[in-house]
């Protein structure tokens, strides 16, 4: 790029120009000021020239042409250093002109990515900015260190009205008016004078002037002496002059207010009279200068010569080192040689120029004048710039002088500056933007905060031109920017800064600048007055959990701030606080399906429809019926929608979350409802159709103006709540229609903190249901509720039903429930999911006093179980109230239940109650749910072992455990029964005193054991009176106080639990149920007694169908010198089962091992043989009795006794008889022996009245141990 | 001392005329890693995830400066991680006193750290440190690539690693 045409080029070609000084009479200047103008400024315009094409020759003889050039025309009050504060006030004007303008702009929407990208280069940093830099530069101007800002000309006017003029002029170049620089020797004073003389033609005729101008020119010379006639327009505001200055308002006359006697042949005259000056007297004086400069500056510093010379005198002149170095006049050489170099860069002779500042540049460094060195190696930057030669030498020269500038101080802080900005410029020509905006950054460190934003701006626009664009740091330095304007009190820069940079950081994942952005944002505007944008951006921080609490505070303070200054109650559609988590909404509505608690609402509807499967009609059958006496069917057939009784409120569940850990105020909660009535189906048929349309709309164009609440059709519930911090609450909301139609559930409102107003519609995508098919459908909200005229309801719980019970827990409870429409409701029908638990008692169970009620005082005969009836429901109870139970409107109904907690671990209960209305609705019928939770801890573990007695018929041995599994609980042991007639429970006749036993403290363990007699088939004497009956009172209270096992609801729970533990233990023996009582011993008595019965069903008997027994004399006394002996002895045998059965006892004699099978032969024939007992052995055979019995049998080779006269081997008993076997045994020695060594075989002949299982038709049974003594009789 | 680590993940989005089409960003990283040269780099749009960040120095009025200054030193990460074979990229910016040093994993996870001193091989042998639990992270079958470390446990070793080291 050429770089006369990049922007730095003009920049310099129009700021590094020759100055023109004006000296002004002030009746000339009157004469200006007729048409609101300045001398100058009327000048000005013509002071530009695009096409002066003038040849120019300096050093060289080779002459090049100029095409532009510029003057620039000056006061000489003007000229002087231009105080700072007044220069910032200049500059801070500029800012705040440009602010005006941006205020329209931030009404509009923040820009986005695209449109920064699009734009093109030069309007991506505002234009303004340049003029800015422009006059952040202008205020170095006539510093003294330079000196292209010295005036190369004096121009100096004298009006025709002015008395003695030629005086005048001299009085003009007085040097009390002059500016410093010239008083003060720093340039030369003889520069080039040029006279004019103004003349008004208003003022009167030309001639006045033509004569002055001939005095001037006899005495001042003839070619520096001009006239000006301005003002030839006899009216204000010519038609042609008007538009003979508009080419030329653009260059700063803007102040064209009032009057202008201007007209075009002033301006021509302007015109040439600007032209003639600058080629006929500026640029040929220049070229002059230069020409003797240069030749001045070759004789004393060119060559060898001179070079040794200058280096050598500046070493002995060893000048002290001051702030802005020695002082130069100047006649001084290097005031010289810095005239020649800027006299060369006006004119664009930049080789001429670059040689004298590199040779400059060495001086200054010897002489340590460092502002001077800088402002050398400054413009040999330019230079190199401007020859396009060099970029390396040109950046090391910029950065030289740069570095220089700000070594030396705060007196270069402003020079740096200037040089940055050149240098940036400079950077951006070359496409090296990341440079350019590292200079710009580096130069915003050392202005005040006002013009360090508009430097940082200006690197964050360099960032994004650069290749690739580095948003980010467009992004931060922009930030950076604002948060400069802000500080320098320009809040409309500020935001503007900020609102450019949101496109940065959109959606990202870093937090505290979002945050930081959008509340500045917000907060700006909001002081701008613009609230509603400020809400909006504060609007997204306002929900931020991450920050700490103050500054959740302050970001919350300052919204509510803003929004009160509103004055009104704000809307917001989806406001972050509190969160609604919409996937936890839940509408509930009750159809024929009520419930009686919002928990049962939870349970999953298959669980319901599972328990109801029996109860309820058919649902098909059901919705034909219904359908049909309907004669507005269509929006009913319309699946999607849900039923809705009116009058009952539908209600809604959300779960509410604070994402702050300041606790806010959330009040008037409720939800937006719409209800369009059925007047005419068409209209409903719209309403719902439309519906999807609608839902756009609301979404798109959030207003809930149309959704207000009304009072005639529906009322809303509207709730108040607090939210700590970081707390969620689940909260329910209602609606209650009252009239029939379709109601449409569409959004919720809620009020933060009384001032702002959120609300939030809910999202209902209906393709997605479609789509997802089951799972979907069941997970969407349904909001759309038909609905219906209003029918009876039923409300009810169980009274005191235990949360927590110990297992085995009996309760008599009450079911309570309520109709509360007008209208009756009959044929009541419960299920129960768990019948173990609970049972529905008998209408006259309610009056009863429990625990009384189970009492056996009153002897009722019907204590047989009617299981029968129970039989089909384990699964699920169903229980039919009676027939004629009709709950009329308004009336409460009572129902006695009876709770038993069978098994330890935690129960969910299941409830279903269906009723039907008495008069015809559009729902026949309608259930009510509820649902109960209840632990049941562990109490008492109760285990029961049976053993065979072998001393007696049908007599059985059975060990109780008891343990008590509580922590602190004790129980009292009340009962023990044996559930049926067949079985009677007695204590050991031993120990008659079980009752000892009478509590089980915490963690301890019991063992008892008891007998337990068949009773069933010989009625025995002892069944007569009483004293081993089925039951055993276990506690001292005596026998009245025995409870009724076999009356409902023992009965009833035990006959589940025996159904539930028979599952688990299933075989051919026959078994046998215990339930035992106990009660908890209460710590104080205020307590009502609590009753634990702990039923253990199918405890397994001896599965042998008969039952035998040796019966004969223990002692013998025998002589057994004259015989051996003879025992009698006998086996009775009972067949206890239904069926005829045959059986054969063997007997074997000596080693007979156990598992041997071989049946022996009758042993009547057995060889037997003498044996002779020592009374050692006697003494063994007594001690060695105990238990090592088998270990003798096999030590002795022969059997000590012989089995004889074994009367018959096979015997056939019929059902329920018993028979003796007579056997005998020869006994050869005295001693004591186990006539234990037979068998019994035994086959089940099946009758015809029932079927014994495979494993019970035949079966050897072991012979029990039987002790007798035999001992030797005297003689 | 330092004041702000944070990784970062970039997920390459191909803004093609289809719509948007994620891909998996260790794949991502990887192709683009090897034929940078045919793909047009800045063709992509860049998706970022932060995926953990931990304040050391918890002033929280100068967090979101902290916040501005590593992420606005992305841009010369960007063009930085492609010049060089090495991962750690040494101090990539600076701002002011504050120097960014800034590692980058094959899969094209950046780990950034803000700090003021200047111990090279301190912050290098932190950063290793740092990538060997960063590995352990992703070799979590549970963890999802590019999705927020919510492991306590590798916060308190990042911690100890940078008292250790920094």
């Amino acid at each position: 790029m050429d770089p006369l045409r990049s922007y730095l080029g003009r920049l310099l070609l129009e700021d590094i120009t020759p100055v023109v000084m004006v000296l002004t009479t002030p009746l000339a200047e009157a004469a200006c000021r007729r048409s609101g103008l300045s001398f100058v400024d009327m000048l000005s315009p013509f002071s530009l020239f695009k096409k002066i094409d003038v040849p120019v020759r300096t050093a060289s003889d080779q002459p090049y042409r100029l095409q532009m050039f510029k003057i620039r025309m000056v006061y000489a009050s003007d000229i002087h250093k231009q105080d700072h504060e007044v220069a910032d006030e200049r500059i801070k004007l500029v800012v705040s002109e440009a602010n005006e303008k941006t205020l329209p702009d931030l009404l509009a929407d923040p820009p986005q990515l695209e449109d920064v990208v699009n734009k093109p280069e030069a309007e991506l940093c505002p234009l303004w900015t340049k003029r800015f830099n422009r006059e952040l530069i202008r205020t170095l101007s006539f510093s003294d260190h330079e000196t292209f800002d010295h005036p190369v000309a004096c121009l100096l006017v004298v009006s025709s009205k002015d008395k003695e003029p030629i005086s005048k002029f001299a009085d003009l170049f007085n040097t009390n008016q002059l500016p410093s620089l010239l008083n003060e020797g720093i340039m030369d004073p003889q520069i080039l004078k040029h006279y004019l003389v103004l003349h008004d033609q208003q003022d009167g005729p030309q001639e006045i002037a033509v004569n002055i101008l001939a005095e001037m020119r006899s005495t001042l010379g003839l070619n520096d002496c001009k006239l000006l006639c301005i003002n030839s327009s006899a009216q204000a505001h010519g038609s042609d002059a008007d538009n003979s200055w508009l080419p030329y308002k653009a260059h700063g006359l803007h102040n064209h207010e009032g009057a202008c006697f201007l007209n075009t042949d002033d301006l021509n005259e302007i015109k040439d009279f600007m032209q003639d000056f600058a080629s006929n007297h500026i640029i040929p004086y220049m070229e002059q200068k230069i020409r003797v400069l240069n030749q001045q500056v070759a004789t004393t510093r060119k060559g060898f010569r001179n070079q040794i010379k200058n280096l050598w005198w500046r070493k002995r002149d060893d000048v002290p080192e001051a702030a802005n170095g020695p002082m130069y006049t100047f006649t001084s050489i290097e005031s010289q040689i810095r005239v020649l170099g800027d006299y060369a860069f006006m004119l664009r002779d930049y080789e001429l120029a670059l040689s004298n500042y590199r040779l400059l540049s060495t001086d200054y460094k010897l002489d340590k004048a460092w502002k001077r060195f800088a402002g050398v190696q400054e413009m040999s930057g330019l230079c190199y710039f401007m020859l396009d030669q060099s970029r390396k030498d040109a950046e090391y020269c910029m950065e030289n002088a740069f570095s220089t500038y700000l070594r030396i101080g705060s007196s270069g802080q402003r020079n740096a500056t200037r040089c940055g900005l050149w240098w940036a410029e400079m950077l951006t020509t070359r496409g090296q933007h990341r440079e350019a905006s590292s200079v710009y950054f580096r130069i915003s460190n050392e202005e005040p905060s006002l013009h360090s934003a508009v430097l940082l701006e200006q690197a964050a626009c360099c960032y994004l031109l650069s290749s690739p664009r580095m948003l980010r740091k467009y992004g931060f330095h922009l930030i950076l920017a604002g948060n400069s304007y802000y500080l320098s009190d320009q809040k409309q820069h500020a935001v503007r800064a900020y609102r450019n940079a949101l496109f940065v950081y959109k959606q990202n994942p870093w937090s505290y600048i979002n945050n930081h952005v959008h509340y500045n944002v917000g907060r700006w505007y909001g002081v701008l007055g613009i609230f509603d944008v400020a809400i909006k951006h504060l609007l997204e921080v306002v929900a931020c959990s991450h920050q700490s609490l103050t500054t959740q505070s302050m970001f919350l303070n300052d919204f509510f701030h803003f929004v009160q200054s509103t004055g009104k109650k704000f809307d917001v559609y989806k406001l972050q606080l509190p969160v609604f988590n919409m996937s936890s909404l839940r509408v509930v509505h009750e159809d024929h399906r009520t419930y009686a608690s919002n928990a049962d609402v939870d349970v999953s509807e298959s669980i319901w429809q599972e328990l109801e499967e029996e109860m309820i009609p058919s649902s098909s059958v059901v919705r034909t019926n219904w359908l049909d006496t309907q004669p507005k069917s269509s929006p009913f057939k319309n699946n999607k929608a849900s039923v809705c009784v009116a009058g009952e409120a539908v209600k809604l569940n959300v779960e509410v979350k604070n994402p702050l850990q300041i606790s806010v105020n959330v009040s008037g909660i409720s939800l937006i409802c719409q209800l369009s009535t059925t007047m005419d189906a068409s209209s409903a048929e719209k309403g719902t159709l439309s519906a999807a349309t609608e839902e756009d709309i609301a979404t798109t164009k959030p207003s809930i103006l149309t959704f207000k609440s009304d009072e005639n059709n529906f009322t809303v519930s509207s709730l108040d709540i607090v939210l700590g911090g970081g707390e969620t609450k689940r909260i329910q909301l209602e609606v209650t229609p009252k009239v029939i139609g379709i109601l449409k559930l569409v959004g919720i409102r809620w009020t933060l903190s009384d001032s702002v107003v959120g609300y939030q519609y809910f999202e209902v995508s209906t393709q997605k249901k479609t789509k997802k098919g089951k799972r979907g459908a069941h997970r969407s909200l349904n909001n759309i509720l038909i609905v219906i005229k209003a029918l009876p309801k039923l409300t009810g719980y169980i009274d005191c039903l235990p949360t927590k019970a110990f297992t085995g827990d009996l309760q008599l409870l009450t079911l309570n429930l309520r109709n509360q429409s007008e209208h009756a409701v009959k044929n009541v029908k419960m299920k129960i999911s768990h019948p173990r638990f609970v049972i529905p008692g008998g209408s006259s169970d309610l009056d009863l006093e429990f625990p009384q009620c189970l009492r056996k005082h009153v002897q009722s005969d019907s204590n047989v179980v009617s299981s029968k009836s129970t039989k089909e429901k384990f699964k699920g109870f169903l229980f039919a109230f009676p027939q004629d139970i009709k709950i009329q409107g308004g009336a409460t109904f009572s129902w006695p239940i009876w709770f038993h907690a069978a098994t330890p671990g935690n129960l969910s209960l299941y409830l279903s109650l269906y009723y039907e209305m008495e008069s015809t609705t559009d729902i026949p019928y309608r259930t009510l749910r509820t649902h109960y939770n209840v632990e049941v801890l562990p109490s008492l573990d109760v285990s029961f072992a049976v053993s065979m007695c072998s001393s007696r018929l049908q007599e059985y041995i059975v060990r109780m455990d008891i343990m008590n599994r509580t922590l602190s609980e004790s129980f009292a042991l009340h009962q023990l029964s044996c559930v049926g007639t067949k079985w009677a429970v007695s204590t050991l006749p031993s120990c008659d005193s079980i009752s000892l036993v009478e509590t089980i403290p915490a963690n301890q363990s019991v063992s008892c054991f008891f007998k337990i007699k068949d009773i069933g088939t010989n009625s025995c004497a002892e069944a007569a009176d009483g004293s081993c009956g089925s039951d055993m009172v276990l506690s001292p209270g005596g026998s009245t106080d025995v409870f009724h096992i076999s009356q409902s609801p023992i009965a009833d729970f035990h006959y589940q639990e025996r159904y539930h533990q028979g599952k688990l233990a299933k075989g051919p023996s026959s078994l046998l149920d215990f339930i035992l009582i106990a009660k908890a011993v209460a710590a104080n008595s205020s307590k009502s007694e609590q009753l634990l019965s702990h039923h253990t069903c199918q405890v397994a008997l001896s599965q042998n169908p008969i039952w035998w027994l040796m019966e004969g004399p223990r002692t013998i006394t025998h002589d057994f010198s004259k015989s051996c002996c003879e025992a009698n002895i006998q086996l009775v045998i009972h067949n206890s089962s239904e069926h005829n059965i045959s059986l054969g006892v063997v007997t074997s004699d000596g080693t007979l091992e156990k598992n041997q099978t071989i049946p022996s032969h009758e042993s009547a024939s057995g060889p037997g043989g003498w044996y002779d007992v020592s009374l050692e052995n006697d003494v063994k055979a007594i001690t060695s009795m105990k238990g090592t019995h088998p270990q003798k049998q096999s030590s002795e080779s022969i059997s000590p006794f012989v089995w004889c006269s074994l009367s018959s081997a096979q015997v056939d008993l019929k059902p329920n008889s018993s028979a003796k076997i007579p056997l005998k045994v020869c006994i050869f020695a005295p001693g004591t022996y186990n006539f234990s060594n037979y068998e019994l075989h035994w086959k089940v002949h099946p009758s015809e009245a029932g079927q014994v299982d495979d494993n019970g038709r035949s079966g050897v049974g072991q012979g029990y141990p039987f002790y007798v003594t035999v001992l030797q009789g005297a003689r | 001392m330092f004041y702000l680590i944070t990784f970062l993940v970039f997920l390459y989005v191909h803004d093609n005329m289809m719509g948007f089409s994620c891909c998996n960003e260790v794949q991502a990283g990887m192709v683009l890693k090897y034929s940078c040269d045919v793909l047009f780099l800045y063709s992509l749009l860049l998706m970022e995830c932060m995926m953990c960040e931990i304040l050391y120095l918890e002033k929280e009025d100068q967090a979101y400066q902290h916040q501005f200054i590593l992420h606005a030193a992305l841009d010369v990460v960007q063009d930085l991680a492609w010049t060089t074979n090495a991962m750690s990229l040494k101090s990539v910016d600076r701002f002011n006193e504050l120097v960014v040093s800034v590692y980058v994993t094959a899969g094209h996870t950046r780990f950034m750290l803000l700090h003021d001193t200047r111990t090279e091989d301190g912050i290098k042998s932190f950063f290793q440190e740092v990538h060997e639990l960063y590995i352990k992270i992703f070799l979590n079958p549970l963890y999802l690539p590019g999705s927020r470390i919510t492991s306590s446990h590798f916060d308190t070793k990042v911690r100890a690693l940078a008292r250790k080291y920094l």
